[in-house]
């Protein structure tokens, strides 16, 4: 479990989030939705320490990010983009590596071929297609197996087939005890995975549960009506 | 900590940096192999010039003290004096001929004792107040010391020379042998600072490329301290930078070995550690201390960009902090009013090795140990730095 509290940002004069409080349950998938620039990146990086709060309590699973940091990591996985990824090594180099510092038990071969790898898991990452790199990145996820994942738009860049395979992963992180919070643009997607959306706005995070209904729908009600008013 | 090292070998042993650096570097230890290439050694030249050119002066003064009508007593000592001095110098113009001649004779010590003779006899009338009257020679390519002590390392080399048969090697031979091209290199041709400000460059690339890529953030996301993935960073440079200058130098040594011969570790060099006495090292010696203080001005430069990259993840930022640091080591900083008197207790006062070693540094400074325990303790405080900051912060 994820529990955030007394969580406030700004970058110089932009404020992103003020005084934001929630808990994450175990074997939840939670959406995280906002239009372009509103945070949902700066929300991630302040939740596993790449940029401080140090008003804020964030505590996983019972371990503090401030003073218990390696054992809060190990429970964690973050990585902002298949960008961030070393161009000169290869994915194999990187899944290796995910799987001795968090010292897991996942079969990194197995995992290859679940995610269909198999061609080009020898390759260097500067050799990739944007689809690629995004396997790459969602096997290192998979592959450090820790309790909680946050995921920054993993379906950018790729195909319908790869989608669905995504979404068919997460839900069996999702089963595994696993809980995920994932930040999309991609309303229908949303819809079919999440157990939970966070929508952030004004600083705050508004939380509805998924129970079917139009997420899209639900985004132009809350997003869009405001710009539409201001047109 | 091995599996960090091992990735961040990994990360970087591709990388091209290695290459141009060491490109960069064997131009530079080669920059004098390949004028030697192209041109004839004129050293050995330049020194039967530099002996018949004192002849030469001897006796036009003793042509001219001789034309006096009334010399005056000191004038006759004078000419007594010179007497003297043209008797032992033509002694070495004689033994030189010997050996330079197109079929030579003779062996190395008809120089050196006549030579050695020339400097007993200088650092006497030296001793004895006579130094204006004398004709010193003047070695290319050296500044001439005329002091008592620089007599005095004259005859402590020569000396040498004779008890070992060692013929001398001009300063100026491009074409020097092996073991004596590499410690040439950094005695007359290549700053220490040069060598250095390259080290700058390599450690500002290796301490700030993950911030500017961003994969800083999937490390500072390992389930590890900050710290071991730093000092991970620090032993991979030292795996990746310290060989590489070592190949280099072995490349250079082997180049000037298998062309102009491979010489010998033994050549003296002179110094004097308190000013009145002479003492000899060898090259073997000289050069084994020049690799010491190398590596601990490195590891002194590799805390400060260690430091640097942890304030800011600019490239330019670390190299110009670095470079700032090499320009507070030149002379011309360190021999001024306000920096002399602190330069022996600061790191940069010991960057200019070949100096540092020798005991010729315009500014005060301890022995070469304590100018290694200097950089050292430096360095560590700057590690101490970077502790307290990655403890403090827990991101890199
Ligand atoms: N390092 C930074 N310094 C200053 N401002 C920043 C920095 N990073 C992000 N911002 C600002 O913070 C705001 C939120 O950025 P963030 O990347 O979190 O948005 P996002 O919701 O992830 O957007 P997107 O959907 O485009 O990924 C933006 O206005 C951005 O300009
Ligand atoms: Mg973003």
């Amino acid at each position: 479990m994820l529990a955030v509290a007394g969580l406030s940002f700004s970058f110089k004069d932009k404020p992103i989030l003020r005084d934001v409080n929630f808990t994450l349950e175990d074997g939840q998938i939670v959406g995280l939705v906002a239009p372009n620039g509103t945070g949902k990146t700066t929300l991630l990086k302040l939740l596993c320490g790449l940029l401080p709060a140090p008003a804020a309590t964030i505590t996983l699973n019972g371990l503090s990010l401030r003073t218990q940091r390696s054992a809060f990591l190990k429970q964690l996985f973050f990585l902002e983009s298949s960008a961030h990824l070393y161009a000169d090594l290869t994915v194999r180099d990187h899944l290796l590596y995910v799987k001795r510092m968090w010292r897991s038990r996942v079969d990194v071969q197995a995992t290859i071929k679940q995610l269909q790898m198999e061609s080009y898991y020898t390759k260097r990452i500067k050799n990739l297609s944007l689809g690629m790199k995004q396997h790459a990145l969602l096997a290192m996820y998979m592959i450090s197996d820790a309790q909680t994942m946050l995921i920054d738009e993993p379906l950018n860049g790729l195909d319908p087939t790869s989608i669905q395979q995504f979404e068919h992963i997460f839900g069996g992180l999702r089963a595994a005890g696993k809980t995920l919070l994932v930040s999309s643009h991609q309303m229908d997607s949303v819809g079919r995975v999440c157990d939970q959306v966070f929508f952030m706005k004004d600083q705050a995070l508004r939380e509805v549960a998924n129970t079917g209904q139009d997420m899209m729908a639900l985004y132009t009600q809350i997003f869009m009506t405001e710009a539409a008013a201001n047109v | 900590m091995f599996d960090q090292i091992a990735f961040d070998l990994k990360k970087n042993v591709r990388s091209s940096t290695n290459v141009v650096l060491f490109v960069a570097f064997l131009i530079l230890l080669l920059g004098s192999f390949f004028s030697a290439l192209g041109t004839t050694d004129l050293s050995r030249m330049q020194l039967t010039q530099a002996y018949s050119s004192a002849n030469v002066a001897i006796d036009g003064q003793i042509k001219a003290l001789s034309k006096l009508k009334h010399p005056s007593a000191a004038q006759k000592a004078t000419l007594a004096r010179k007497q003297d001095q043209v008797h032992l110098v033509r002694n070495i113009v004689m033994g030189n001929a010997g050996l330079v001649s197109p079929v030579p004779t003779g062996s190395i010590n008809d120089l050196n004792k006549p030579l050695l003779a020339y400097a007993k006899y200088n650092l006497r009338e030296t001793e004895a107040g006579h130094a204006a009257d004398l004709t010193l020679i003047r070695d290319p390519g050296v500044p001439l010391d005329p002091s008592l002590i620089g007599r005095k390392k004259e005859v402590r080399f020569y000396q040498y020379l004779v008890a070992h048969h060692i013929a001398e090697l001009p300063a100026t031979k491009a074409n020097a042998p092996a073991a004596a091209y590499l410690p040439f290199q950094f005695l007359y041709h290549l700053s220490p600072l040069i060598i250095l400000g390259l080290f700058v460059i390599e450690l500002g690339q290796l301490f700030t490329t993950e911030k500017h890529d961003g994969t800083i953030d999937f490390m500072n996301n390992l389930p590890t301290g900050k710290l071991k993935l730093l000092v991970a960073r620090m032993i991979t440079f030292l795996a990746l930078a310290l060989p590489n200058f070592a190949l280099v130098c072995l490349v250079t040594y082997l180049t000037a070995g298998l062309t102009f011969g491979w010489g010998s570790w033994r050549y003296p060099l002179v110094y004097s550690g308190d000013g009145r006495t002479a003492q000899i090292m060898t090259l073997g010696h000289f050069f084994a201390l020049l690799c010491l203080m190398l590596v601990a001005a490195v590891l002194f430069l590799m805390m400060l960009s260690a430091l640097l990259s942890l304030l800011s993840g600019n490239i330019g930022i670390n190299v110009i902090g670095g470079l700032a640091v090499l320009v507070l080591a030149t002379k011309e900083v360190l021999s001024s009013g306000i920096f002399s008197p602190l330069a022996k207790f600061l790191p940069v006062g010991y960057f200019d090795f070949t100096k540092v070693i020798l005991h010729q540094t315009g500014w005060p400074i301890f022995s070469i140990g304590a100018g290694i325990g200097i950089i050292l303790g430096w360095a560590l405080a700057l590690f101490g730095g970077c502790v307290v900051i990655v403890r403090r912060r827990q991101r890199l």
